[in-house]
């Protein structure tokens, strides 16, 4: 799993959270868009959690250039805004769902959960998650 | 209509954090930090602003951030917790921001272990997390240090 957070405390903070959350689970994190994608270009992730505001590259950009680089990775989209145009955009470049920062300690369990049983069984399709769907 | 949040905001490292300016008396250069035996941990030791003996919390290590020793291009911030005044190390301190109750979210709601963290603000420029002074020192942290301060 690749977290793509920018501030380092609320990075190290979901980090932990994750591996609490699904015991074994490699995660790997990145600071910006760029730092992703050359993880990803090491190794390919189950999924990734991306923060929408991040510096330089926004995580929309980055959403698109992840799906059109590897179709198979579900992008997980988080963000404290959650207006539908953000989440419409989000879903519109490619993310499998989107959470809201502000409802993420209870609704990121369940898409996580969600998005890593279609991964496996390697069925298509969005997840709906959190955000107000479009 | 939302009401406004005014934070000062100090960089540690390459983040972006905030106290709520109401909890800020003032902010002075670094000054000698003399170490406080028997302290606990969290204390770096303490300093004396005018007369003031004010303890010096380790900021970086309740976000997690590397250690490094305090240079002269560092500020002390200078903040009340409900118990003390308190200093803080910064590596600077950028000013006031502005930010609605709306545009703030509280760490709890968003991920659970950041218990020094009252909120994420989101600004034109990117994130902050605001300090919550209130949970900085626990209640067995206040006691030990009021102990090595009666010591000292």
């Amino acid at each position: 799993m690749l977290i793509v957070e920018d501030h380092g405390t609320l990075r190290a903070a979901l980090r932990d959270w994750i591996e609490y959350l699904v015991p074994g689970v490699s995660v790997r994190s990145a600071g910006s868009v760029q730092e992703a994608l050359d993880t990803l270009a090491q190794a390919a992730a189950d999924v990734v959690l991306m923060d929408i505001g991040l510096p330089g590259m926004s995580g929309i950009e980055g959403t698109r250039l992840i799906r059109a680089r590897a179709p198979e990775t579900p992008v997980v989209m988080l963000s404290i805004l959650d207006d539908r145009a953000h989440v419409a955009e989000a879903l519109d470049a490619g993310a499998s769902a989107f959470v809201p920062k502000r409802r993420m300690r209870d609704e990121l369990p369940p898409v996580l959960r969600a998005v890593l049983e279609k991964r496996s069984s390697r069925a298509g399709g969005a997840v709906s998650g959190g955000g107000d769907r479009p | 209509m939302s009401a406004e949040v005014q934070l000062l905001a100090f960089h540690l490292d390459r983040e972006r954090y905030g106290l709520p300016l109401a909890s800020v008396e003032r902010v002075v250069r670094i000054v000698e930090i003399t170490s406080l035996p028997k302290a606990p941990e969290i204390v770096l030791g303490l300093i004396n602003v005018q007369g003031r003996v004010i303890a010096v919390v380790d900021v970086r290590k309740r976000f997690r951030l590397p250690q490094r020793e305090a240079t002269l291009s560092d500020s002390l911030i200078i903040a009340r917790t409900p118990a003390r005044a308190v200093a803080l190390v910064a590596d600077s301190v950028t000013g006031v921001v502005e930010c609605t109750e709306r545009e703030t979210v509280s760490a709890r709601a968003i991920v659970p272990g950041m218990e020094y963290v009252e909120g994420v603000a989101k600004l034109g420029d990117g994130m902050i997390l605001i300090h919550d002074l209130g949970r900085f020192l626990s209640l067995d942290e206040e006691r030990r240090l009021d102990e090595a301060i009666a010591h000292a």
